[in-house]
């Protein structure tokens, strides 16, 4: 028996029938019968109709109207049920469905999913270069390239065993991916470097990194471990 | 007179339930016709009422188990009410008067109060518009499901479930107000 208890002491749906049937005496006890009323012709004229109608059974059953929301409700039912169905005797083509949903919003929803990039930073802002706080022991630099939207930075080892390659470039010339593209392709994971989103992916014994920086992206590769790559990169400075 | 109830004699399939029907209207017709009168303060317009009420009563006199009961005399007298209350609002269309269920409410008398020895509950439930008492009514009083109601009510089943939540709600928050 359910019960309200938001009032106090709580109602039981007994209490609340026993109510209603007083409502009920009441209307019981004050309605009168109308005894000299005498029906209109029209009034007649309709029960003939309706008599027509029951004698040739065309008369309607009382039918129930479920409404949008029961229909709605079904309808999503359905489709919940027959995606779980699909799900289990086709995992593959229903993971294939949800990459593509997830592509296409993506595509088309961009500037309102979580990868949108916004920067406080004046598009005509020079290229700051890039400090390193921090590379492993014995790492040199060997190659560089600057221009005036671009520079390219490659390190390695003495005997060449570990190498460690970032390029750094504004935005309006870099065709960056967007982050998070290529997440169903590769191994590839975010995570957050000063206070920045980063994607980096694993190929064989490379890890490619993405990272978009104001108005630059800063990307690359190295065959160093992840772990040392995350030190260098926390230790990324930009100054002018 | 007789063509009338032949005609809802007519809906109704087994004899058992013809003698039923029989009996309900004549035992009733005037009462149900004195309550959607007192509501409509029309004759006219009461007897549109009163048919509706008999057409529903044809089609779910299964519903009724013993014709000569206080529980069908209330059934009856509830379908009564609403459908007149259907046709004040069905008129308030047509005059494009925009239908105000505050305006339908049932006031609760100091009479009411006096029958019902008080009873908060009740009072709460008089209190309700009419089509949230009616559901409020169907649902606990008779135990009709969502479907019956909405039968009942000429209304989808979505509405009259919202009809039964939103009146309970209100009738709880009635309550918690007079407690205070």
């Amino acid at each position: 028996m359910k019960s309200f208890t938001k009032v106090d002491p709580p109602l039981t749906e007994e209490e609340l029938a026993a109510a209603c049937r007083l409502v009920m005496a009441y209307e019981i006890a004050t309605t009168y019968p109308d005894e000299t009323h005498v029906f209109r012709s029209s009034y007649e004229i309709a029960i003939q109709e309706l008599l027509h109608k029951t004698a040739d059974g065309t008369i309607e059953p009382a039918r129930v109207r479920m409404g949008w929301q029961y229909y709605a409700r079904k309808g999503l039912a359905a489709v919940l049920i027959g995606v779980l169905l699909a799900g289990i005797t086709m995992p593959e083509k229903v993971m294939a469905g949800c990459k593509w949903l997830i592509t296409v919003v993506e595509e088309f929803f961009a500037d309102r999913t979580e990868y949108r990039y916004t920067s406080d930073i004046s598009e005509d802002a020079a290229l700051l270069p890039m400090t390193f706080g921090y590379l492993p022991e014995g790492m040199e630099q060997k190659v560089e390239k600057i221009k005036e939207e671009y520079i390219k930075l490659v390190f390695s080892t003495q005997m060449e065993t570990h190498y460690f390659i970032i390029s750094q470039r504004s935005l309006q010339e870099s065709r960056v991916r967007l982050l998070g593209s290529n997440l169903e392709i590769y191994d590839t994971e975010i995570i957050v470097v000063q206070d920045e989103i980063i994607e980096i992916s694993a190929r064989e014994d490379n890890i490619f990194f993405s990272w978009i920086h104001d108005l630059w992206h800063i990307s690359g590769q190295t065959d160093l471990s992840k772990a040392e790559l995350i030190q260098i990169l926390e230790n990324i400075k930009f100054e002018a | 007179m007789l063509r009338r109830l032949n005609v809802y004699l007519a809906l109704i399939e087994s004899e058992e339930d013809q003698n039923k029907f029989e009996i309900l209207y004549r035992q009733y017709e005037r009462l149900m016709f004195g309550k959607a009168k007192s509501i409509l303060h029309d004759p006219y317009l009461a007897e549109d009422a009163l048919q509706q009420a008999f057409l529903y009563v044809a089609k779910h006199i299964d519903k009724i188990e013993d014709p000569i009961s206080e529980r069908t005399k209330a059934l009856l007298l509830l379908v009564t009410k609403h459908n007149a209350y259907d046709v004040v609002r069905k008129e308030r269309r047509i005059k494009n008067q925009t239908v105000d269920y505050e305006e339908a409410e049932t006031v609760a008398t100091p009479d009411f109060a006096e029958f019902v020895g008080d009873d908060k509950v009740s009072i709460a439930i008089h209190s309700l518009p009419e089509e949230y008492c009616t559901a409020v009514i169907l649902r606990y009083m008779f135990q009709y499901t969502a479907k019956e109601i909405a039968s009942m009510m000429n209304c989808t089943v979505a509405k009259a479930e919202k009809l039964v939540s939103r009146g309970t709600k209100r009738l709880i928050k009635t309550l918690e107000e007079m407690q205070e």
